[in-house]
């Protein structure tokens, strides 16, 4: 390998000062800077980042989802119970009782269906019809 | 024989006089109670006492 020819013998004094102006203490300034510059902004990036990242997990889970969970879902469960209740209660309700019946009983027959009507606050036709559906239920004519 | 009459008349007369009552019964009921005397050949004003009777027993009235 021959020697390297001096590059600011050949190409005049402009040259020396070029060649002495971009030397080794710009190059290491640059690279001292750029270094700790991109080191100190890549630290700072990821902590900003993860401090976001886990900022923002957090209130996913902890705020949305709760959230999502205790109000949402729980409304609608009610909603929906209150739905079912209201459709089964209905047909009880709405039940018609148009089956007029005069029957012919013993006076203490008459006053057992009202003291006892009275007594569980029913009127005399609903405490009759409870009797007769306890005698569908429990006895059998022969 | 009037005596003879009324000794019949007494005995044919029910024990204790009946009143009426006036119920409203669904239509499940009221079949049963119609269906019932039908089959039965009774009045379905007996089917009632028979059930008020039957429900004091059972509540020991």
């Amino acid at each position: 390998m021959g020697k390297r020819p001096d590059m600011s013998k050949r190409m005049g004094r402009g040259a020396d000062i070029f060649f002495e102006d971009t030397s080794v203490l710009d190059t290491n300034k640059n690279n001292e800077k750029d270094t700790i510059e991109s080191t100190n902004n890549d630290s700072k990036q990821d902590n900003i980042q993860n401090s976001i990242k886990s900022d923002a997990h957090h209130t996913n889970e902890d705020t949305t989802q709760h959230k999502d969970k205790d109000t949402t879902l729980d409304t609608t469960l009610d909603t929906k119970q209150y739905t079912n209740k209201y459709t089964i209660e209905m047909p009880d309700t709405s039940e018609l009782y148009n089956e007029r019946l005069v029957a012919n009983v013993t006076r203490s027959q008459k006053k057992y269906v009202e003291r006892t009507a009275k007594k569980h606050k029913m009127n005399n036709s609903e405490f009759v019809r409870f009797m007769i559906d306890f005698f569908i239920e429990n006895f059998e004519l022969k | 024989m009037n005596n003879k009459k009324d000794v019949l008349d007494k005995l044919l007369t029910p024990q204790e006089a009946y009143v009426r009552h006036t119920v409203y019964l669904n239509e499940e009921q009221s079949e049963f109670v119609k269906g019932t005397a039908a089959s039965r050949n009774v009045k379905q004003s007996e089917i009632v006492r028979i059930a008020i009777d039957m429900l004091m027993e059972a509540m020991r009235e």
